[in-house]
């Protein structure tokens, strides 16, 4: 009995080293968009989103990606940070760090481990700090929610920009696009004895 | 190990029976009040120190006062308690106690005495008096103290709650001399003083005969001279016997053919006489002692084994009631305590994975008021422990689901969802985690609340800009398609330099997440470091 939660630990441990976590993904993906993107870097088994029961809404998901092997695990990892990787949108990457055994909200228990409570009544000596404990607890977990929603400002706000920016950029595109497209470029370049090529210029952004 | 199992259990067939009763001793006659008891193979008399096995982990210390029966049949002892330094540690003060120092519980008030079943009795218990006051004799030795399990030299008052070392008169109506060292006299139907027994025995003058009598009861004979070095050869001999560590109950039995091989046997004096049937009948009782006294001590050395047993054989007890597979055997429920958690029963887990799938009974508990978050616990457990953990603590059977550590949990802390059976089990539970603590045993309290799902439609997802909708309408098929393809986008458009920049602001979020969490774990630190108890 015991070998056999031990193994079962052991193989639970080698699934989290073979396992990509990935965040900042849209609510739009899919498992199989995951599933074809990174399939590139190896043989992906098994894609699980982790569900967001409390936090707000509007936070980008994260799954958790095994692959075959530790190796293409690490591929991914190393390639998805040196370049932005993007999944069904775009420019906000895609983050992939290697995953944690915390992570998994399955995860099996550690054989050996023993769990020991204890309590404690108002006239014990510890139950002053225990309190206190509590309410640390407690005001870190507003800290943590306020800078929860200052990360997400942060963001909203890098997004408002670069929308400004990719706007910007758009019309001048369309600007000079539609110039060439009814040819007051070409007549302009008539006027003043200037050649000028017909091809619009590469552009991925659509 | 196995065969003092079947010790034990022989020994449990043994029975009870009780000693001489004490006339007039009861107020109304239908208590019954007695000298002294066998149980389970020892006799055990009027102010007898004792172990009890009342579920702490260390079993409890106390004198018997009262051994009687009611007219429910019930045997029962009044037990005056001796207190470990660790139950008084907020009152010791300046007072350091020694490693085996106990404290005699006087004074009015809670925790003095009760009465206890006999049933909880594990063992004899030596402990000896080291004060100084002037109804105490003095009858012990350097060695007796050594050899003794506790002393104790002061008491404790439970009323004013301190120490002191005057005895007052009565502990809890009972004369303080009771509970002092007892009278040489008295010390022969005591425990351990095989010291003193051998002492008494070795001033008789047929020294030999003894020897010869106690080995005859083997069918050895021994002839021997009655000289001094017998006496210490003896002396050297019962001194073994204690301290062996030899489990079987025929201890004497098998010392006994060990004396005559020290014993250095030539002459073949035999004295004869009625001095000699004197001696002979005083030896017999003193035999009579010897084979007891040597059971006793491997009881008193061992009592740890004996208590761990007793507790392991409640705890199979326990386990066995259960159906399904138990890997570990732990746990009883004990307040103060650290105590173990043990598995629940796998059958009934079984049985809700008919139910319908995690978010609607996620949903169906939120809204009859049975959602409980359980926040502060070791990040390291997983659902099932927490659920164990809650069954222990609070014997409610529910469903509970650890939330997964994302890029913003600290990893000190952990976070379960618990589903409770009902909407009371859920109220009560948090009330309790709120008037007491609920410590895990590296020092974190838990704490309860009610929880709600975070509710609301979508938000759309920041970062993923589009371009005006008109445009949309001009992409073509390939367009939509580069779009959707999930890629590495290569440093010569626009979208790098964008995903440039949110990459950068990953960076920095990870930055102040991280510095968030240290110093958050500096503060839990500090914090923890204020606990007296000793934490892991």
């Amino acid at each position: 009995m015991e070998s056999g939660k031990q193994n079962e630990y052991a193989a639970f441990e080698e699934k989290v080293r073979r396992t990509v976590y990935l965040d900042n993904l849209s609510p739009n993906v899919t498992e199989s968009i995951v599933r074809t993107a990174l399939d590139q870097y190896g043989t992906v088994k098994s894609v699980e989103f982790i569900p967001n029961y409390l936090e707000p809404r509007n936070m980008p998901q994260c799954a958790l990606v095994e692959m075959e092997k530790g190796k293409q695990a690490k591929v991914v990892i190393s390639t998805l940070s040196e370049f932005p990787f993007m999944m069904s949108g775009m420019p906000r990457p895609v983050r992939a760090r290697a995953a944690v055994a915390e992570m998994f909200g399955d995860r099996p228990r550690k054989p050996g481990r023993q769990i020991r409570i204890c309590w404690l009544d108002t006239a014990d000596p510890d139950f002053e700090v225990a309190s206190k404990l509590k309410q640390l607890v407690k005001r870190h977990a507003t800290e943590t929610a306020v800078m929860l929603k200052h990360q997400l400002e942060k963001e909203e706000k890098l997004a408002k920009q670069q929308g400004e920016t990719l706007k910007a950029n758009y019309k001048k595109y369309e600007m000079i696009d539609s110039l060439m497209a009814d040819g007051a470029a070409r007549r302009l370049a008539r006027c003043y004895n200037l050649r000028v090529s017909d091809d619009s210029g590469p552009s991925t952004f659509h | 190990m196995s065969h003092i199992r079947e010790k034990h259990r022989e020994e449990k067939n043994l029975g009870f029976k009780w000693g001489t009763s004490i006339r007039g001793g009861a107020k109304n006659s239908d208590i019954m009040f007695y000298e002294s008891f066998i149980f389970k193979g020892e006799e055990y008399f009027v102010y007898d120190c004792v172990y009890f096995d009342l579920g702490q982990p260390e079993a409890s210390i106390g004198k018997l006062v009262k051994l009687f029966v009611g007219p429910d049949h019930v045997k029962k002892v009044k037990v005056v308690w001796f207190m470990r330094p660790s139950e008084i540690r907020n009152y010791l003060g300046d007072y350091e106690p020694r490693w085996n120092e106990i404290f005699l519980a006087s004074g009015h008030g809670r925790g003095v005495s009760n009465i206890n079943l006999v049933e909880s009795i594990v063992g004899k218990c030596n402990v000896v008096c080291t004060s100084n006051d002037h109804r105490n004799p003095q009858a012990y030795s350097e060695a007796d103290l050594r050899r003794a399990d506790y002393f104790f030299c002061c008491h404790f008052d439970v009323g004013e709650l301190a120490i002191s070392d005057t005895f007052p008169d009565m502990v809890d109506r009972v004369k303080v001399e009771h509970f002092f060292n007892k009278k040489t006299e008295q010390k022969l139907l005591g425990r351990i003083n095989l010291k003193s027994n051998v002492k008494r025995q070795t001033q008789r003058p047929n020294l030999s005969s003894k020897i010869k009598v106690v080995t005859k009861s083997n069918g050895v004979t021994v002839k021997d001279d009655n000289s001094g070095s017998r006496v210490s050869s003896l002396v050297k001999e019962s001194k073994v016997e204690p301290v062996s560590m030899t489990k079987q109950v025929h201890l004497p039995s098998e010392n006994i053919p060990v004396r005559p091989k020290t014993s250095n046997s030539n002459s073949s004096t035999q004295h004869s006489g009625s001095a000699q049937c004197e001696a002979r009948d005083e030896i017999d009782k003193a035999e009579v002692k010897f084979p007891k006294d040597p059971l006793t001590s491997p009881d008193e050395v061992q009592p740890y084994k004996k208590r761990k047993l007793f507790l392991d054989e409640r705890t199979n007890d326990k386990v066995h009631n259960f159906d399904g597979q138990l890997g570990h055997d732990r746990g009883i429920n004990i307040d103060n305590q650290l105590v173990q958690v043990s598995r629940v029963p796998d059958d009934d887990r079984r049985n809700w994975f008919e139910q319908q799938p995690w978010e609607q009974r996620l949903e169906r508990a939120q809204e009859s008021g049975s959602l409980v978050s359980l926040e502060n616990v070791d990040p390291s457990y997983t659902s099932e422990e927490v659920e164990d953990l809650v069954w222990h603590a609070f014997n409610e059977k529910v469903e509970a689901k650890m939330i997964e550590q994302t890029t913003f949990s600290c990893p000190c802390y952990g976070k379960a969802l618990i589903i409770f059976k009902s909407k009371e089990a859920a109220n009560s539970a948090i009330f309790q985690l709120m008037k007491r603590c609920l410590m895990l045993a590296d020092g974190r309290p838990l704490i309860a609340r009610r929880e709600s799902l975070r509710k609301g439609a979508k938000v759309g997802f920041v970062g993923h800009l589009t371009v005006d909708k008109l445009q949309l309408q001009r992409q073509t098929e390939d367009m939509k398609k580069a779009k959707s393809t999930s890629h590495a986008s290569q440093p010569n458009n626009i979208e790098f330099d964008m995903g440039m920049e949110w990459r950068l602001l990953q960076l920095q979020s990870d930055m102040w997440w991280k510095a968030l969490h240290e110093r958050q774990a500096k503060e839990i630190e500090a914090v923890r470091n204020q606990l007296k108890m000793k934490w892991q």
